[in-house]
């Protein structure tokens, strides 16, 4: 299994501007290392066509959302956008007139998430969408995202009942958390830290939590929906 | 750093954050960071250190729990923590998730940069005067809370003691002592001016100016003054923003009605004194007096918690038991009809000495005015029936009457003014008479906490004693007669049989002798009603002790009384009747040591009481 993302460079020219972020290693306890949770909003779901409009990161350190860090912004949008994505997410082409464009934009959130393991909800999607901004900077991203949606299944078998839905409003408030605004880059960046955070100290209560058995944690899944029985020693009955 | 807008917009409905500027909201919103804590993790511990952050319930629920109680249930938009915050002692109480919860954590020096703003305040003394961390939440609701936004004259607490330019600082320390008071008013005709203790302790004691000055060499003239309707929120910053302690309150008439202090304003051992003694004039039944008066135990609890000396929470506990006496006489009466004739109810023994404890017996006594022309029978049946009433709501509230009877229960304590100074004459006359000394020393220290109280009562007679060789003497006798429990080499001496075998009796060994001495000594010098550090203070200044004598005395006094506390509120708090046998064992070595030198040191004393008068030590 590969490390847990983090940016890491392609190029050394690039490395020495993204040091290393300590205490990020696979046995780290979670609440010593440092993630930071990304959210997009996005014109469309297709990586090859569509592109980042608003993008948000909180850092977590120390098992606290530190929000006054949080990062938010618009890039500008080269294509129309899609009828259907501004009755999702709100945003008019008018109002991202003013955006700087994507490469520029996303300057602060790649700042941010520098020497941080990255959280998201639904991560496949913030991955195909970080690659390629990422990329033409010389950067990649290594490894998982780790992601709260897999957090949650695990959760749910771990405690012996069913699995919400997927949607990062219902994980949310099956665990007494606040929504905030949904499909607005830092309410949903902000709701998903929170539920980071609750998971990851409620599995801990399970077993000890490492920054590489959260990362572990959809392989888990699916180990515990094939052997429900044996899968985990501190499974309730 | 930036505000997380929906923080902001959840901050911005919570009291105290929702009478602030959104500006002020988004700078406390830039310092949140969010915690969760799954259901039964300790926030934080009861009373380790000081708490660093201010939290707020984002959601969930959070248990406030003492010694395993769980005395408060928080939900969101509930902040806890701030006491401890602003304080800086550590938190009486610990804090439990008691479900799955989500705080906001705010660090102290964001937290106080809002809190230390007058909303700030307002709501924070409003929050430690409800006080529910304390005292529970229930029938408290319907009290008014807003004690800073009341006028400031609602906090003082008691008349000023007001002097002339020309008084000398000597004078001006004693009157001070005797009131109990931090601060004296200086009247300049026009203006006025203030003398606080430290003003007395860093410029006579530590200026090296005599005592014979007068005041005017010491005073701060013209005092800064606030008006008695100010709000006590706007007095609150007045201070703060002065950097003083203290500000005569003037009435419209530009007359001085009461020093107010900042403790008056803001701490919250004191607050929840205030809180008790509203909810005891506010009770309009017997029952409702009860419940309140059930409050009065947690308090002293939570005094001791919050370190208030020993001598403070004595004075806070029988300012309340006045309070109540006064308050169940009123009702009593209206039960009862109106008086035949003028009377007083005098409160006997330590809680006329304001050194009353939850342990103490509530001696009382009532005196009636027979120049009324009413008859004596129907107004020793009156006052009989108001009085074994009275006691008996009192002993409802956890007063207990004396276990000697020294109560207005007894016909015997129930004379007219002309009886009593007949017998105060006679034991003078005669002080070998049966009980006369334990008579004098009981209404020696008598104080009317109802009734007309300007009349001069019965302490007032003994004034005379001055000329009255004999019966000082035979006080000192008295005062002689009970040894402190130590020999000389040996260690404490515990009680040998009975109920309290191998138990030391604070109140009958330590407590007693030094009082005895001290109402002597005060007698001697002239003082009647006093606390016995007042007392102590007196004699030494006036010769009757030496001032070593004197200061010792006064120092072994605090630590019994330290002691005599710290045991009964660790009774309070395991469910025992408080009570003053102590388990030497329980002392650390050190205190005990502390204990030892204390019984010796009043030992010493009495031997030197015995040289001078040339009286025999048992």
């Amino acid at each position: 299994m590969s490390r847990p993302s983090r940016i890491r460079s392609t190029a050394p020219p690039a490395t020495a501007t993204y040091p290393e972020g300590g205490g990020n290693r696979g046995r780290t306890p979670w609440r010593l290392a440092h993630f930071c949770v990304v959210d997009l909003e996005l014109s469309g779901l297709d990586p090859k066509y569509d592109e980042i409009i608003s993008f948000a990161a909180v850092p977590i350190d120390a098992g606290r959302v530190v929000a006054g860090n949080a990062v938010y912004g618009l890039s500008r949008n080269t294509r129309p956008l899609p009828e259907e994505s501004v009755l999702v997410h709100g945003i008019r082409t008018v109002d991202l007139a003013d955006a700087p464009p994507l490469d520029e934009a996303i300057e602060p959130l790649v700042d941010i998430m520098t020497g941080r393991i990255l959280v998201a909800h639904a991560a496949w999607i913030e991955r195909s969408f970080l690659d390629p901004v990422l990329r033409r900077r010389g950067v990649r991203l290594r490894g998982p995202i780790l992601d709260t949606r897999d957090l949650g299944h695990l959760l749910a078998l771990e405690r012996g009942v069913p699995s919400v839905s997927s949607s990062l409003s219902e994980l949310a408030r099956s665990l007494g958390l606040p929504v905030h605004r949904p499909h607005h880059a830092l309410g949903d960046a902000l709701t998903a830290a929170q539920v980071f955070i609750a998971l990851a100290t409620l599995l801990d209560g399970h077993a000890p939590q490492t920054v590489r058995t959260l990362s572990l944690a959809r392989r888990r899944v699916q180990t515990l929906s094939v052997y429900p029985a044996g899968g985990s020693p501190a499974r309730r009955a | 750093m930036t505000a997380v807008p929906d923080i902001v917009e959840f901050l911005v409905q919570c009291p105290p954050f929702d009478a602030f500027d959104v500006g002020a909201v988004e700078r406390l919103a830039e310092a949140v960071e969010v915690e969760f804590h799954p259901a039964g993790a300790t926030i934080f511990p009861k009373g380790t250190e000081a708490v660093e952050f201010l939290r707020v319930i984002r959601a969930g629920a959070v248990e406030v729990i003492d010694d395993g109680r769980v005395l408060d249930l928080m939900g969101p938009g509930e902040m806890f923590g701030y006491a401890s915050l602003l304080s800086g002692l550590p938190t009486d109480f610990g804090t439990r998730a008691s479900e799955d919860s989500l705080t906001y954590r705010i660090p102290a020096d964001a937290a106080s940069e809002v809190l230390a703003k007058p909303q700030g305040l307002r709501y924070l003394t409003r929050s430690m005067l409800e006080d529910r961390h304390h005292l529970g939440s229930g029938p408290d609701a319907e009290l008014p809370r807003d004690q800073l936004r009341q006028p400031v004259r609602a906090a003082i607490r008691s008349a000023p003691v007001i002097c002339t330019p020309g008084t000398s600082v000597r004078e001006a320390a004693r009157r001070l002592t005797d009131a109990g008071a931090t601060a004296l008013v200086v009247d300049l005709g026009d203006s006025v001016g203030i003398v606080t203790d430290s003003d007395l302790r860093s410029r006579v004691v530590g200026g090296g100016l005599s005592s014979d000055s007068p005041v005017s060499a010491v005073m701060t003239a013209p005092a800064f003054t606030v008006p008695s309707d100010r709000s006590g929120s706007e007095v609150l910053v007045d201070m703060l923003d002065r950097g003083i302690r203290h500000f005569p309150v003037v009435s419209a008439s530009g007359r001085v009605v009461g020093i107010i202090e900042d403790h008056d304003l803001l701490a919250v051992e004191r607050s929840s004194s205030f809180f008790l003694r509203r909810a005891i004039a506010r009770a309009g039944t017997i029952d409702q007096l009860v419940e309140a008066s059930s409050k009065l135990r947690p308090t002293v609890i939570g005094m001791s918690q919050g370190r208030v000396p020993a001598a403070e929470v004595m004075s806070v506990f029988s300012v309340v038991a006045d309070a109540l006496t006064r308050k169940v006489l009123d009702l009593v009466i209206a039960e009862t009809g109106k008086p035949p004739t003028r009377f007083a109810w005098l409160t006997l023994g330590s809680q006329a000495r304001r050194e009353a404890l939850p342990s103490s017996d509530l001696d009382s006594a009532v005196v009636w005015f027979d120049d009324d022309h009413a008859d004596p029978a129907s107004i020793r049946r009156y006052l009989g029936a108001v009085a074994t009433r009275t006691t008996d709501v009192l002993q409802r509230c956890g007063f207990h009457p004396d276990e000697h009877r020294v109560s207005a229960a007894d016909p015997l304590f129930v004379r007219s003014l002309s009886s009593w100074r007949r017998s105060a004459r006679s034991f003078l006359d005669d002080p070998t008479q049966d009980k006369a000394l334990i008579l004098v020393s009981v209404l020696v220290d008598s104080r009317a906490v109802w009734g007309d109280e300007t009349e001069p009562l019965i302490a007032e007679t003994f004034r005379s004693a001055t000329a009255r060789p004999r019966l000082l003497r035979l006080l000192a006798e008295f005062a002689l007669a009970h040894r402190p429990p130590t020999g000389f080499l040996r260690g404490l001496v515990v009680e040998s049989t009975g109920e309290h075998r191998r138990r030391l009796d604070l109140k009958n060994g330590g407590i007693v002798p030094i009082v005895d001495i001290a109402r002597w000594a005060g007698l001697a010098s002239g003082v009647t009603s006093a606390s016995t550090v007042a007392r102590l203070g007196v004699a030494g200044a006036s010769g009757t002790l030496s001032p070593f004598d004197a200061v010792t005395l006064q120092e072994a006094f605090d630590l019994v009384c330290q002691l005599r506390l710290d045991h009964q509120v660790a009774q309070l708090r395991a469910g025992v009747e408080p009570d003053d046998f102590l388990d030497p064992d329980e002392l650390n070595p050190l205190t005990r040591n502390y204990l030892k030198e204390a019984f010796r040191a009043v030992a010493s004393v009495q031997r030197h009481i015995a040289a001078d008068l040339g009286l025999a030590l048992r």
